[in-house]
C-alpha cells in the first residue's frame, strides 16, 4: 500500500506550488529486519517538497516521521524507493558525496540538541565549518559568521559558555545556529521543541520561520500543534 | 576547528577516561623503561659474576695424557703460542668461543715453595666485549693467598723468579682452591722463566652457547675447534658453563615472560577505555556525520586521542621508569649501582612506540565509531 502525500493526508495546502521541487520522493519505504519479523519503520510513501516550503510532518509515534527525516538527510538508506534532491538521486551518490550534500545543503536540528559537551557554544557552531566549502561572500570569517548567527538568536552573551551552563531553550538555539552556519538550503528539524517550554518553543519556531522567509526549505517533524501555525504545508503519516 | 583542538578539549572534559588510559600505558612503559635502564647494569653485573665464575672451556693439545692432566691440573704437552692468534682469527670463532686467553703453567719451585707458575696472555675478546680475566703486565706478579702467607709477600713487594725481577701487583684473597698456590705472571715472563719460548699448554675460553637442555654444546664446540685448530681438544667445565648460561638467561627470561603479558593487558585496557569513550560519544559521532564530516575525521578523533594519550604516557612512563630504575636498581645490582642512569634512547623509542601502540589498541573501538549508524544514534539519544 502506498501512502501518498495526497490531499487526504495533506492537512494544510502549500503556498509554494509553483516553485521547483527540493525533494521528490517516490515509493520510499524503510524496513528493519528483525529476528521476530521485519519492523516497518516507514510505510511506502510518495512526497514532493518544494523549494521554500515549510513542511510540517505529523503522525503517531512509530509512523516513520524521524525515519523519513533521516532518509531525506542522507543518513539512512531506504529499503526501497527513490529520493531525489534537486533532481539527483541521494542514494545513488557515494558516501562521500552524501557527506558533501549534508555539509553544503542540509542543517539538522534534533530534539536532544546533540551539542559537544566539551566545546563552548561558539565552537559548537563552528563544528559545521568546512574549509573546503566555506563561502565568505560577505567578507566575514567563520568565527564572525558564527558570532553573527548566535547574536541573531540572542546568544551573544553565551558565546564562551559550554552547553551544560545553558538552559534547554538556549541549547536548542545554539543547535539551530549550528544548523544555519553553512547556509543550508534545507533545515530538517526532528521535534526540535520536544524538550522546551512554550516560550522557548515559540523562539525556535520563529528562528525556523525566519530561515524559511529568507527562502530556505524546512521539513519539521512535530507532535505539537504549535508547529503547524508556522508551516506552509502539513502532512500526516499513518 | 582542528582535530587536535577537538581532541585536547575532549580530553579536558573526560578526565577520568584520560587518567585511566594514562595509568595503564604509563605503568607498562615504566616497567619496560625501568628494565631497559637496569639492563645495562644487569649486563655489567652478569659480566662480573661470570668473570668470577671463570673460564669454562679449556683447549689443550690433543696429545695430552688425560690421567696426568686431571692429576696435575694442566697438560704436560705444549702447543705453539701462535695457536691463540690462529684461533682468534678463525672465521666466526666468536660465535662459539669468546674471551680467548693463552696459558703456560707448570709446577715450579720458588724459594722452597712448590707453586703453580701460570703465565697468561692478554685476553682476546669479540669486538665490543670487554676482555675478562686478570690481564697482567710483564714484570708484575699476582700471587695466591697461600703463596703470600708462606713467602711473606704482599702487594707492592719486589720479587725475583729466576733471572727476572717482578713487583707484586696483587695478593689474592684465600679461595680454598689451587688458586691459593698460583703465581700469575705475563705469558712471555713465564716462557722465559720456564725456558719455553713461544709455547703454551692451554687456551682458556668461554663458550657463547646458551643452548636448551636438549642440545649438546660440547659437540658443537668440538666440531668448530676441529676446523679452527686441528691438533687441539676442548674440555668444558659443565657446571660453570651452566651457571653462566643460567645467569645470562635469568633477566631475559623474566623480561620475556612478563612483557608480553603486560603489553597484552595494556592493549586490552586501552581498547576497553576507548570503547567506553566511543559509547559515551555516540551522539557526538552521529552529529558530526549529520554535519557532513566523514569517516576520516571521526577515525582521526579517536586514533588521534589514543596517539596523544600515548605521547603523554611516554613522557610519564619514562620519568616513572627512570625513577624506579634509579631508586630500586642500586639495591638489586649492588656491584654496578653507580652505572645506572636514565637511558634517553628509551625515551626516543617510547615517544614513537607508545602513540603507535595506543592507536593500535584503540583501532577496534575506532572502527566501531566509524561503522555506527548515525541515524539510529541520533534518534535513540
Amino acid at each position: 500500500m502506498t501512502v501518498t502525500a495526497t490531499p487526504d493526508s495533506e492537512v494544510k495546502q502549500s503556498t509554494e506550488k509553483n516553485s521547483s521541487p527540493a525533494y521528490e520522493v517516490s515509493g520510499l519505504e524503510k524496513i528493519y529486519p528483525g529476528r521476530n519479523g521485519d519492523v516497518i519503520a516507514l510505510k511506502p510513501l510518495d512526497l514532493t517538497i518544494r523549494q521554500g516550503e515549510f513542511l510540517s510532518i505529523r503522525g503517531a509515534s512509530g509512523s516513520g516521521k524521524s525515519t523519513l527525516l533521516m532518509i531525506l538527510g542522507g543518513m539512512a538508506h531506504p529499503s526501497s524507493g527513490q529520493v531525489l534532491f534537486e533532481g539527483k538521486d541521494l542514494y545513488q551518490m557515494s558516501t562521500g558525496e552524501r557527506a558533501c550534500y549534508r555539509a553544503q545543503s542540509i542543517g539538522f536540528v534534533f530534539q536532544m540538541f546533540h551539542l559537544a559537551p566539551y566545546l563552548n557554544i561558539l565552537e559548537n557552531t563552528l563544528l559545521a565549518y568546512h574549509k573546503r566549502w566555506f563561502c565568505s561572500d560577505d567578507g566575514k570569517t567563520p568565527v564572525e559568521r558564527a558570532k553573527g548567527i548566535l547574536t541573531q538568536l540572542g546568544l551573544q552573551h553565551r558565546l564562551t559558555h559550554r552547553p551544560a551552563a545553558l538552559s534547554a531553550g538556549e541549547r536548542q538555539r545554539a543547535a539551530i545556529a549550528r544548523a544555519l552556519f553553512n547556509r543550508p538550503k534545507v533545515i530538517l528539524a526532528d521535534e526540535p521543541t520536544g524538550n522546551l517550554d512554550p516560550d522557548n518553543a515559540r523562539g525556535v519556531f520563529e528562528a525556523l520561520q525566519t530561515f524559511h522567509q529568507e527562502g530556505g526549505t524546512v521539513a519539521l517533524v512535530t507532535h505539537g500543534e504549535m508547529g503547524a501555525d508556522y508551516a506552509t504545508r502539513e502532512i500526516q503519516l499513518s | 576547528m582542528s582535530v587536535i583542538k577537538l581532541i585536547l578539549r575532549e580530553m579536558g572534559l573526560r578526565k577520568w577516561n584520560l587518567a585511566l588510559s594514562l595509568f595503564g600505558l604509563s605503568l607498562t612503559l615504566a616497567f619496560i623503561i625501568s628494565y631497559q635502564t637496569t639492563a645495562e647494569a644487569s649486563k655489567r653485573e652478569t659480566r662480573r659474576i661470570v668473570r668470577d665464575i671463570g673460564f669454562n672451556l679449556r683447549i689443550i693439545p690433543d696429545s695430552t695424557n688425560m690421567d696426568d692432566f686431571w692429576f696435575d691440573g694442566y697438560s704436560s704437552e705444549t702447543m705453539e703460542e701462535a695457536h691463540l692468534k690462529k684461533l682468534a682469527e678463525y672465521e666466526n670463532v666468536f660465535m662459539t668461543f669468546n674471551h680467548l686467553e693463552a696459558r703456560l703453567q707448570r709446577r715450579f719451585d720458588w724459594n722452597g715453595m712448590n707453586v703453580l707458575l701460570t703465565g697468561i696472555s692478554q685476553t682476546i675478546a669479540a669486538h665490543g666485549k670487554k676482555p675478562m680475566g686478570y690481564g697482567i703486565d710483564s714484570g708484575s706478579l699476582i700471587i695466591g693467598a697461600q703463596v703470600a702467607r708462606q713467602l711473606e709477600l704482599k702487594k707492592g713487594d719486589p720479587a725475583q723468579i729466576g733471572n727476572l725481577s717482578f713487583k707484586i701487583s696483587e695478593d689474592l684473597l684465600e679461595s680454598g682452591t689451587e688458586e691459593d698456590i698460583r703465581v700469575y705472571c705475563a705469558l712471555e715472563d713465564a716462557q722465559e722463566i720456564l725456558n719455553m719460548p713461544g709455547k703454551i699448554n692451554e687456551i682458556q675460553a668461554i663458550d657463547c652457547l646458551c643452548l636448551t637442555s636438549d642440545e649438546d654444546p660440547l659437540k658443537i664446540l668440538r666440531s668448530e675447534l676441529s676446523k679452527a685448530l686441528p691438533g687441539a681438544k676442548v674440555l668444558q667445565a659443565r657446571a660453570m658453563a651452566d651457571a653462566r648460561a643460567r645467569q645470562r638467561q635469568l633477566m631475559d627470561r623474566y623480561f620475556g615472560y612478563t612483557t608480553p603479558f603486560l603489553i597484552v593487558a595494556c592493549a586490552i585496557w586501552i581498547g576497553a577505555l576507548a570503547a567506553i569513550n566511543v559509547r559515551e560519544r555516540r551522539s557526538e559521532i552521529g552529529m558530526l556525520r549529520a554535519l557532513g564530516h566523514g569517516s576520516g575525521k571521526i577515525a582521526a578523533l579517536f586514533l588521534g586521542k589514543a596517539a596523544v594519550t600515548g605521547l603523554i604516557a611516554a613522557v610519564i612512563g619514562f620519568a616513572l621508569g627512570a625513577y624506579l630504575a634509579m631508586s630500586v636498581g642500586p639495591d638489586i645490582f649492588k656491584i654496578t649501582a653507580k652505572a645506572i642512569s636514565p637511558d634517553y634512547q628509551s625515551l626516543k623509542w617510547a615517544l614513537i612506540a607508545a602513540p603507535l601502540f595506543s592507536a593500535l589498541s584503540a583501532f577496534i573501538p575506532t572502527a566501531m565509531a566509524v561503522a555506527q549508524d548515525p541515524a539510529q544514534t541520533l534518534r535513540e539519544e
